[in-house]
């Protein structure tokens, strides 16, 4: 069912008279019946906290949060119609896998139940671990029996807290796969929180990249790839991150900085298109390191290291002053210490404000 | 081989241990088989010819010393105590369960403050209380009655169970009861069911320790109440008589004052080891 956060916050009281802690800050977000969303943050965003109101285990300080057309900010948790699969995986220690599975389902749930528990045990791989208690599990196969557990219930909303953060990469990468069909298939709607932006890449129709508690942008992966909505998200979105250099735009192109901040003499990008620059001309020139050109261009650098990972080389540029990372599918043939020329095609720049960090311009080219 | 050896010297390593800890009990047990003047005579032999006289003294309340026959109310004793103890720890697990409880879970104004006040009851010399606190009963006429005592006695069990529950409350953590308030339960429903039996072990051992202090105490009752209120504790004075010290006598009232303690450990053991009821969240 469909899920609205309007203006939600959440001030933690600061501990023993300290100033309250602002988890999250007027977040506002609507997700589409059926619709798979992420939640991608570093630690400590309030991912956790905007799950935890819309569960209902913390009170919103304010905001409404409306799920399948009635507010539910006020209601108990049990009347909210809501399933998660915790951080914790809080599994009851008493009950064995399969009862803590179940347990949501109560008797309602009977032969189809119990079939569902099985089908979904059988998903995430831990059919065999079914009679066992938690104690006896390890924190992977816990996390897994919390997964299944939230999944099994019919729900308005599965609220899914990093539900693999403890698995290894192969597994994970499998179960991504899985569950997004499992969910889809049977028409949950579903909030995700991840770190993993493979994960959310993988799982989600749309991704809500928060900082700080507050919601930097939300869309779609490519447009989250292609149109960062300011300098946080181009630079946590991608791996490696995007290639951002300080710059004072003029007519027709941008003077760049060098690592002391001064602008470096010769250090020029054309672009073609008017620059919208604010005033003072202060901006942030980003480029994705896939989208860096080694051996040509109008820049000149040296190589600082040059690296093969199997398909992809890691080739890291020192020009004045100033570290660039450039990937390539070919192996480059450069070697530490060479000079080098690089540079960008103006359709792959991206600007930002250098004072807001606020997108400004895209160029043209959609990955 | 050498397996073998192994474990009879661990087994004699053990017995010696529960020999050396054992002795003193052991020696009131033998004490209390036997008369006084087998216990005082020197040297000191595990020769003697047992009785019951002890036991049937303290249970039929006559005590036949040299000089003469005495009331002893050590059964009336043994009644105080076990309704002091039991009230006392049952009025602090009610109060004090919740109460750790809402210290684990929320925090509120002042909340590690009021904490901390009822851990420092616990500082406060008995003794120092005590005349101010006799003042007071006799002005509020709780002196020399059960409720007043049993009141008292909450400064010796309420903090120790609030803060062995709490620490419990707050290991157990926030989730599971959360997991269990999502599958449609409601808050206290939540408290009940996966809380309590979470923290049972905790309750388990904070009651059973301040059962046992409850039951030692000594000085609240010795002021606070009189004779025909007074637990065991105070009670044993009496074989401290003008012809002597009733040595057997002691040593039968110990031992009969052991046996409730050492019931409740027995029967509090499966929740201090097992401690979940297995089941207690189901349904
Ligand atoms: N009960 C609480 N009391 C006070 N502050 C809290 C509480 N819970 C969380 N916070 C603070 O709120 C902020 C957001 O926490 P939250 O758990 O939502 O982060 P998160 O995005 O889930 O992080 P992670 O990825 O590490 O799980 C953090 O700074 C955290 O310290
Ligand atoms: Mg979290």
């Amino acid at each position: 069912m469909s899920l609205d956060l309007q203006a939600v916050s959440k001030a933690y009281p600061g501990r023993r008279g300290g100033a309250p802690v602002q988890a999250v800050r007027e977040l506002s977000l609507a997700v589409e019946p059926g619709e798979i969303v992420a939640l991608l943050g570093s630690s400590g965003c309030g991912k956790t906290s905007t799950l935890r109101m819309v569960a209902g285990f913390e009170a919103v300080s304010s905001g409404s949060i409306t799920l399948a057309g009635k507010r539910i900010e006020a209601l108990p948790p049990a009347r909210r119609g809501v399933a998660m699969a915790f951080e914790g995986y809080a599994l009851y220690p008493p009950l064995t896998v399969r009862e803590n599975i179940a347990f949501g389902l109560g008797n309602r749930g009977g032969e189809a139940g119990r079939r569902r528990v099985a089908e979904v045990a059988e998903l995430l791989g831990i059919a065999p671990l079914m009679d066992r208690k938690p104690a006896a599990l390890s924190g992977g196969e816990q996390q897994r029996a919390g997964l299944a557990r939230a999944l099994v219930r019919d729900a308005h909303l599965h609220l899914l807290d990093e539900p693999m953060g403890q698995l290894e990469p192969q597994l994970r990468a499998v179960l991504r796969g899985r569950v997004k069909a499992l969910v889809k298939q049977r028409g949950l709607t579903a909030v995700l929180v991840t770190h993993d932006q493979a994960e959310a890449h993988a799982m989600a129709d749309r991704i809500a990249v928060m900082e700080a508690g507050e919601l930097q942008q939300f869309g779609p992966a490519a447009a989250l790839r292609d149109a960062p909505a300011n300098l946080f998200v181009a630079t946590f979105f991608g791996e490696p991150p995007m290639n951002a250099v300080p710059a004072i735009a003029e007519p027709g192109g941008l003077r760049l900085r060098g690592a002391d901040g001064e602008v470096a003499p010769g250090w020029r990008q054309d672009l073609p298109a008017a620059v919208p620059a604010p005033a003072g001309g202060e901006v942030v020139l980003g480029v994705r390191p896939g989208r860096l050109r080694l051996g040509e261009g109008p820049w000149r650098g040296i190589v600082v290291s040059n690296q093969w990972l199997g398909d992809q080389a890691h080739v890291a540029v020192e020009v004045c002053g100033r570290l660039l990372v450039a990937v390539s599918l070919a192996r480059v043939p450069a070697r530490v210490g060479e000079a080098i020329a690089l540079g960008l095609d103006p359709a792959d720049a991206h600007l930002f404000d250098a004072g807001s960090g606020r997108a400004l311009a895209h160029g043209a080219r959609r990955a | 081989m050498a397996d073998l050896v192994l474990r009879v010297l661990r087994g004699l390593a053990l017995a010696l241990v529960l020999v050396f800890f054992l002795f003193p009990i052991v020696w009131i047990l033998l004490m209390s088989f036997q008369t006084n003047e087998t216990i005082l005579r020197l040297p000191p032999s595990l020769a003697f010819d047992p009785t019951l006289a002890n036991y049937k003294a303290l249970l039929t309340g006559t005590m036949e010393t040299s000089s003469g026959t005495l009331q002893v109310t050590f059964l009336r004793n043994l009644g105080n105590s076990v309704l002091l103890a039991s009230l006392s720890v049952g009025l602090s697990l009610l109060l004090g369960v919740p109460a750790a409880y809402a210290f684990a879970r929320f925090r509120f104004r002042l909340g590690e403050d009021i904490a901390f006040t009822l851990l420092s009851f616990r500082f406060a010399p008995p003794l120092l209380v005590l005349l101010p606190l006799s003042l007071y009963f006799n002005e509020l006429g709780l002196a020399d009655t059960y409720a007043g005592l049993i009141w008292v006695y909450q400064l010796i069990c309420l903090p120790l169970v609030l803060w062995i529950v709490r620490s419990h409350f707050e290991e157990a953590g926030v989730e599971v009861e959360n997991a269990y308030r999502l599958d449609g339960h409601s808050w206290w429903a939540g408290f009940r069911k996966v809380a309590i039996p979470l923290a049972m072990p905790g309750i388990a051992a904070a009651g059973l320790l301040a059962f046992i202090f409850a039951w030692n105490n000594f000085v609240f009752a010795l002021i606070l109440a009189s004779a025909d209120k007074q637990p065991v504790t105070v009670g044993a004075l009496a074989f401290v008589t003008a012809s002597g010290i009733q040595y057997g006598q002691i040593a039968a009232a110990i031992v009969l004052s052991i046996l409730p303690t050492l019931a409740l450990a027995l029967y509090a053991q499966r929740w201090l080891v097992e401690g979940l009821s297995l089941g207690a969240v189901k349904g």
